[in-house]
């Protein structure tokens, strides 16, 4: 297990920032997901890492040494890349013994590494086998076991479920996470799939622009956003402009079609109130209700997401059961004051 | 059952394909013929070396054109394989630098290597009699010329291939697996151009083998490569020397061209299927 930490890691190409002033103390023996929509930095932020690209400030520590200009062939770090990049002209066996082949580590020893990785992997039946002559799915799990094989440090991973099918995809995340979670090795693990990024990480950095957005594990991110940008980009919300007010000697928070209690936490004055889809009801059970307009449903199979109207407003809302409405029809919405969330403007 | 008709279109692309392959093989089938019919059977005896010989086919002009031109064949050939030698100790990392490392200027450098390739060879050789007319008469002089116009194929095959496949993201796999550059370049780079060095290096032998210009007006009276020896045959000696000379130059391209467009055609498929 290695301590990896970055403090204000800089790339910029050009005039355009790819990654500013990103600091961060990796957790030991976790995995941290790095998710943010295309363009935000994350894989250049790991690259640096690699040392596969310069930074043009800040530096990279690893067990407390600085490896800022160290070479990438010196770090001992194992990279799975997007597109995997095995070697086109070696066996799968040999893809996995690259690293201990440069290492000049004994046939011996370096057939016995190679056979453990592939066991640990389940890929030993493939082992003679060219890369051309197995599946995306398999050839993931070649790359995987190629940066595992040199024992690194510090295991970087790029996208690297992002070139499979959704079906496979959703197989080898829950093998991965099993993996993961069994070797108990610092992991970095950089995804535009929010999905992924919640479900695999012990701990969660969300990126925009090259900048941290939050940090934090995954539940608390996804339930108490740190803003608009993240509430919005993990999963789906609907965000309300909203005044906290003191009503009756209460704090509470006025929307245009419904009155909530405001979290101790709230001062008075403008803000933001996020809302989940599934946080809202349709009923009168909540602590507030109001009548809504009923747009559209949209069926994703285990539930349906419908769309309503409320004082010119969208609201999405996902329900369990099947609801029959009609265009237009008032549909009656309430809200428990306690699954909202609410920051200042 | 429907009837099968052979339409007017086949019969017509039929017989003009054929009559195309008659026109480009007839003379490569009357230099066969001529090389090695016996010309007292076509009664044609007056050359004097003839008399004595019986039959419709002979060896003898293939043997008297090894004796004659032995020695400029085996200069062509020396010349050719260091060409290929050269080529690719030169051409493959040059081709490496062009395109995974491009400096200021390295696209200009690209088309300069390019460019003998577009000049006339008389134009090329004068210009370079001109240029190092102190070493004229060198052996590698020759050598010189025929790489100008060599090295082209093999830095294009090259980076041809560098260019189709992410060189780049495989060098970086190696990296962060703890190969240092050197590693890099012999244990990921180099075995990924395997088939380009090949194709490159029959490309380059075939050329310099068959080249004419430059072998023509850079040559001297002691080393001559083939093809200019081949001129020589033509303008003094009998068609049936000439054929054979002829028939051992074709002999020798051949096989190199088929070997080029065969392995060319699996080199295709296994960048296909490695991308």
């Amino acid at each position: 297990m290695s301590v990896l930490e970055v403090k204000s890691l800089s790339k910029a190409y050009g005039a355009v920032a790819a990654v500013s002033q990103f600091s961060h103390r990796f957790t030991d023996g976790k995995i941290t997901t790095v998710v943010g929509p295309s363009g935000s930095g994350k894989s250049t932020m790991l690259w640096m890492i690699a040392g596969l690209i310069a930074p043009d400030s800040g530096s990279t520590w690893l067990d407390g040494n600085e490896v800022t200009r160290v070479l990438p062939e010196r770090r001992d770090l194992g990279m799975v890349f997007q597109n995997y990049a095995l070697f086109p002209h070696l066996t799968v066996r040999e893809n996995i013994e690259f690293g201990l082949r440069v290492r000049r580590l004994g046939a011996h020893e370096r057939r016995s590494r190679a056979e453990q990785t592939m066991e640990l992997v389940r890929i030993s039946h493939l082992q003679n086998r060219r890369i051309n002559q197995i599946s995306g799915g398999e050839q993931q799990r070649v790359a995987l076991a190629r940066a595992l094989a040199i024992r690194p440090r510090v295991l970087l991973m790029d996208e690297p479920l992002s070139a499979l099918d959704a079906k496979l995809r959703e197989e080898l995340r829950s093998e991965l996470f099993r993996l993961l979670q069994q070797l108990a090795m610092t992991t970095i693990y950089v995804t535009h799939d929010q999905v992924e990024a919640m479900s695999l990480g012990n701990e969660l950095i969300v990126m925009s622009q090259g900048k941290i957005e939050q940090v934090g594990r995954p539940l608390d991110v996804y339930r108490k956003p740190a803003n608009k940008f993240v509430a919005e980009f993990l999963g789906s919300a609907n965000i309300f402009e909203a005044e906290c007010v003191e009503k009756e000697g209460r704090r509470q928070i006025q929307l245009p079609f419904a009155l909530l209690k405001a979290p101790s936490y709230l001062e008075p004055g403008s803000c933001y109130v996020m809302i989940r889809p599934e946080d809202m009801e349709v009923g009168e059970n909540g602590d507030a209700h109001f009548m809504a307009a009923f747009e559209s449903a949209l069926f994703l199979g285990n539930q349906i997401r419908i769309q309503l109207r409320v004082t010119g407003q969208r609201i999405i809302l996902d329900v369990r059961n099947e609801l029959e409405l009609k265009k237009e029809s008032p549909v009656p919405v309430s809200i428990n004051s306690e699954k909202v969330f609410v920051w200042a403007r | 059952m429907a009837k099968k008709r052979l339409s007017f279109d086949f019969v017509f692309i039929y017989a003009v394909t054929m009559l195309l392959i008659v026109a480009i093989l007839s003379p490569v089938v009357i230099i066969l013929l001529g090389s090695c019919l016996n010309t007292s059977f076509l009664g044609l005896s007056s050359e004097q070396w003839v008399s004595g010989t019986q039959g419709i086919f002979t060896l003898k002009w293939y043997a008297y054109v090894f004796k004659l031109y032995g020695e400029s064949m085996a200069f062509s050939l020396k010349i050719a394989l260091l060409s290929v030698i050269i080529c690719l100790v030169a051409g493959v990392p040059g081709a490496y630098v062009l395109s995974r490392k491009p400096f200021p200027g390295s696209r200009i450098l690209e088309e300069l290597v390019l460019l003998p390739l577009s000049l006339p060879g008389i134009a090329m050789s004068v210009a370079l009699i001109a240029a190092y007319s102190r070493i004229r008469g060198q052996w590698w002089f020759l050598l010189g010329g025929h790489l100008l116009y060599t090295l082209p194929f093999m830095v294009r095959t090259v980076t041809n291939t560098l260019r189709s496949f992410d060189v780049g993201r495989l060098e970086a796999a190696a990296q962060t697996l703890g190969a240092g550059f050197w590693q890099r370049f012999r244990l990921v780079v180099l075995p990924n151009l395997r088939h380009a060095m090949i194709i490159g290096s029959l490309l380059v032998l075939a050329i310099s083998w068959g080249e004419f210009n430059v072998s023509f007006l850079l040559n001297t009276p002691l080393h001559q490569t083939f093809p200019a020896a081949l001129y020589g045959t033509y303008t003094s000696n009998s068609f049936q020397v000439s054929s054979a000379a002829t028939a051992i130059f074709l002999l020798m391209i051949i096989p190199i061209l088929i070997a080029v467009q065969w392995i060319g055609g699996n080199e295709l498929v296994s960048v296909e299927q490695g991308a």
